[in-house]
């Protein structure tokens, strides 16, 4: 008969192993031995039911672990400290008397501890505990509930065994369906648990048309646009072309398509190469890292005037590449239409015009042209603002003359207009200005209220140069590109790197990637072997798994009575002599010696017999005798 | 008289089986083992194969005090356990004792006696004493009853009860002798007239000593007890049987194995001992369902052997 509570109390100590091992090397020095030996002490405990620690010093003693570490928890270290203090309460609990409770509470610390773990240094080895974990854990609980129904309860060892298969089967079967999960989920284009949401409608913040003055105030919305998978970038390079509006149309600017170009050329530095997860939206415009090259990674369209527009869309998380030269130069091979370029809003106001008419005198080359309409921007004081907007019939005119506050759309809108005006040929690009660089998960998190517009204006040579009206505001410092910052703490970063890597590692699931990460173990692995003198405490950890798994394998083999084996030899050795059929299953040893007739398995018998039904163990001379009989049959 | 309390009685048998009771040697032995044990035996069989031989050669072998009840259906209760007289001469009743005052009694065909008769006896040999006219009377020690009974014959018997056979230690069979030992028998003739010439080979004293090695040296293992509970309790779930063995059966198949385990010279009870004793100690406690009657009670227990494996850690 093996008692539940003796179970559990094992399981315990086992679990609390498992969770402590990768993290062994980061325990603080002192509490790292108590760590070791509180699980086979608490083991003796359990069995002695004599607790050297009162339950009062035990709770004095979790409470102040808690809140030494409590203390020691920064802005730059929560998880260390957050481990330390759950190993000191899993200490504390092995080390007290246990009910069912105590026990979930083993368990509960123990998969914290294994998951604060991942925070601290993670490796494939985790997966191997994690599993591990998980099987001990479930096996715990289904232990538990049969150890609430009685504390004494003891079963005998077939119903154990059988519990125990039971028991084995749910974490079975679980990690069984998760791979079947890891597997199937990623490869269909609808996750399965689609159907729990309705298609996503995408959001809105990347306007189609741009159409300043239609609000009094406009209010960011902190949804994410997309994630951009690359090194970090200046602030000037931040710009992330989505689509380009070249007319004007009843006071909004819209797209219409370009008249044909030759070719471009893009000069510029080495490109670089950002992956795109997009979140799902309703347009299908692909964003892109200004001056864009080249996107792969899905079926798409590239238009004259650099936008990427996919053949489907994108309703539904995937994730694409961007080669991008940002600062490079976008010269254009043979004719622009500049007419097309040059097309003005209907209504203009006189001020503008004649502004326009000034800056067109200063002569026939562009560039000063382009220089002269800067100078007017950053001259007129114009700042950069969400509220208290212009608005009117010319709310342009309004922003540039009167309340001199607005977002890009009226910079871009005013600096066109006014371009256009004085003959410069230009364009609107919308697109987003910035995003949030998380450097855990090395990607920018771009949001919908980073939306920005700016404009391309085709300068003297043929090329079309970007021009961020909005960075003249006089706030632009500390406006424009700096929204949102403050929000970006490390909680919030540490959430959204996770779902990055949730979208990453299963959503847009890449076998190749996966096969890399593969090799990459299998060449880690290779290295292992050669390195001569154990370097890192995370060995120690793992040298402390495999010793627990013999101990428990020779437990296993030493569970089996020396009598016990010295039956399966002699049965072995009577199969060898005798064949296979002279075994009847439930016969008695002297039965055997008589159906036999065999004088070795007759005194066999006897001696076996007059030890084992006498209850006591055969002693060391009865053994030699047995063995030496054996060997004779 | 040697030291070893076994030697008598094994001396006993061998000299039985070796020169009178050829080819009986099982019988002898269970005779034996109950003698030992403080049960009675049932000697179960069709007439002629020398149940009344073995009874006879047995009680003059133990040297013991021997009596013997031919069972008829008119044997009234007084005629076994004795009546009171009135002597004229003492001008009083004086109690007469009937054979049940005996070491040995032999009950021949006990299932022809009727009920009230037959529920005498068996008390008499549960309680060892009787009780006449408001005095009991203890029964000699040892005590014990060989009772034969026919198993074919149905006409005027009167079968005993389940509740009266659980109280024999144990019921075998005689079975016809091997071959040559037959030809041997029908050619030299009965032997009846031998066994009165067989002298006391034991005396008394040393049966006793014998009983209490077993019951003070034989040693029952737990994993003997175990297993023979384990035996017991499967006839209580089999689902051919009404009623399995009961507690006094599971003592009895205990008993008998020390005795057995005695016999072969050993201070300890193996589970050989208890595969030996479990069919002539169990089989005639079962009661089967009444769909099942037609069955032989000794393969339902044979069965049950096979699906309990004898314990050896």
């Amino acid at each position: 008969m093996v008692k539940i509570k003796r179970l559990l109390d094992l399981l315990s100590g086992v679990v609390a192993l498992l969770c402590m091992a990768p993290i062994l090397a980061y325990l603080d020095r002192p509490l790292l031995p108590v760590a070791l030996l509180a699980i086979p002490v608490g083991y003796w405990c359990d069995r002695r039911e004599h607790y050297p620690l009162p339950t009062w010093l035990a709770t004095l003693v979790a409470l102040c672990g808690m809140a030494f570490y409590a203390l020691q928890i920064t802005r730059a270290e929560v998880a260390i400290p957050v481990v330390h203090a759950m190993v000191i309460l899993l200490i504390v609990r092995l080390l007290t008397p246990k009910a069912g409770r105590d026990y979930l509470q083993i368990f509960v610390l123990a998969l914290f501890v294994l998951a604060g773990s991942s925070l601290i240094h993670l490796e494939i080895g985790f997966i191997v505990y994690l599993v591990l974990l998980v099987f001990g854990v479930t096996l715990g609980l289904v232990l538990l509930t049969v150890h609430v129904t009685d504390q004494k309860l003891a079963m005998s060892r077939p119903d154990l065994i059988k519990l125990i298969k039971v028991g084995l089967i749910i974490p079975s079967v679980s990690l069984l369906l998760m791979m079947v999960f890891f597997v199937v989920l990623p490869r269909t284009r609808h996750p399965l648990w689609n159907f729990l949401n309705p298609s996503s409608k995408g959001t809105v913040g990347l306007a189609e048309t741009v159409q300043p003055g239609s609000f009094a105030q406009i209010s960011g919305i902190k949804s994410l646009a997309f994630r951009a998978e690359g090194p970090e970038l200046a602030p000037e390079d931040r710009y992330w072309r989505a689509l380009v509006l070249n007319q004007s149309k009843e006071g909004h600017w819209v797209r219409n398509d370009p008249p044909k170009e030759g070719g471009v050329h893009i000069e510029g530095p080495a490109p670089v190469i950002f992956m795109i997860y997009p979140e799902p939206r309703s347009d299908r415009y692909l964003m892109t890292l200004d001056r864009p090259t080249m996107v792969t990674g899905l079926r798409h369209e590239q238009t004259v005037d650099q936008m990427f527009v996919a053949r489907s869309a994108i309703d539904h998380r995937f994730r694409f590449e961007v080669r991008s030269s940002p600062g490079a130069t976008l010269r254009v091979n043979g004719m622009v239409d500049q007419t097309f370029y040059l097309q003005t809003p209907d209504k203009i106001s006189s001020r503008m015009r004649q502004l326009a008419v000034g800056i067109r005198e200063k002569g026939e080359d562009v560039s000063l042209r382009i220089e002269a309409l800067g100078d007017f921007f950053r001259n007129q004081g114009l700042s950069y603002a969400l509220d208290d907007l212009p608005s009117g019939p010319d709310p342009i005119d309004s922003f540039l003359f009167a309340k001199k506050r607005g977002y890009c759309e009226f910079f871009a809108s005013a600096y066109i207009t006014l371009a256009r005006l004085a003959g410069i040929p230009s364009r609107l690009v919308g697109g987003y200005y910035g995003g949030d660089y998380n450097p855990m998960g090395g990607y920018y998190l771009v949001s919908e209220d980073t939306a920005h517009v700016w404009v391309e204006v085709l300068a003297g040579d043929n090329s079309w140069q970007r021009i961020d009206p909005s960075q003249w505001a006089i706030n632009a410092s500390s406006t424009l590109g700096a929204r949102g910052r403050d929000q970006l703490n490390a909680l919030w970063q540490l959430i959204d790197t996770l779902n990055y890597h949730w979208v990453q590692a299963v959503v847009v699931f890449d076998l190749q990637q996966q096969m890399s990460l593969f090799s990459k173990a299998g060449d880690r692995l290779r290295n292992l072997r050669s390195v001569r003198a154990p370097e890192g405490w995370w060995k120690i950890g793992v040298g402390l798994l495999v010793g627990a798994v013999l101990v428990v394998s020779v437990f296993l083999v030493r569970r089996k009575s020396k009598e016990a084996r010295l039956l399966d030899a002699f049965r072995a050795r009577l199969r060898k002599r005798y064949g296979h059929g002279v075994l009847l299953p439930g016969s008695g040893l002297a039965e055997i010696g008589e159906q036999l007739d065999s004088e070795e398995c007759r005194q066999f018998a006897r001696i076996y017999y007059g030890a084992v039904f006498r209850d006591r163990v055969l002693t060391s001379q009865e053994l030699a005798q047995l063995k030496e009989l054996l060997k004779r049959i | 008289m040697s030291n070893d309390p076994r030697l008598p009685v094994l001396n006993v048998i061998e000299i039985l089986a070796d020169q009178y009771l050829k080819g009986k040697v099982k019988a002898i032995k269970l005779a034996m083992m109950s003698l030992l044990s403080g049960g009675h035996i049932l000697l179960e069989d069709i007439p002629g194969l020398g149940k009344t031989t073995l009874a006879l050669a047995l009680s003059n072998a133990l040297g013991l005090s021997f009596g013997r009840i031919q069972c008829t259906s008119d044997l009234l209760p007084s005629d076994i356990t004795g009546l009171s007289i009135y002597d004229r001469n003492e001008n009083q009743f004086s109690f007469i004792e009937g054979p049940v005052f005996n070491n040995l009694l032999l009950a021949d065909e006990i299932n022809r006696a009727m009920p009230k008769t037959q529920s005498a006896l068996l008390e008499a040999m549960e309680e060892r004493r009787v009780t006449i006219e408001g005095k009991t009377y203890r029964l000699p020690d040892p005590f014990m009853v060989i009772a034969t009974q026919n198993p074919v014959e149905q006409v005027g018997t009167y079968p005993l009860p389940e509740s009266q056979l659980d109280r024999f230690l144990i019921t075998t069979g005689i079975g016809y002798p091997p071959g040559e030992m037959e030809k041997k028998i029908i050619q030299t003739g009965s032997i009846r007239e031998g066994i009165r010439d067989i002298k006391p080979l034991i005396t008394r004293e040393e049966l006793l000593r014998a009983r209490q090695a077993i019951r003070e040296e034989v040693q029952l293992s737990d994993k003997i007890t175990e297993y023979i509970y384990r035996l017991v309790a499967a006839t209580r779930e089999h689902p051919m049987l009404l009623a399995g063995i009961s507690t006094r059966g599971a003592i009895s198949l205990a008993d008998t194995a020390r005795s057995h385990a005695f016999l072969a010279g050993r201070d300890y009870v193996i589970p050989e001992d208890v595969k030996f004793l479990y069919l002539p100690v169990c089989a005639h406690r079962l009661i089967l369902r009444p769909e099942n009657e037609a069955l032989d009670r000794k393969e339902i227990l044979l069965s049950l052997l096979d699906e309990n494996p004898v314990p050896l850690v």
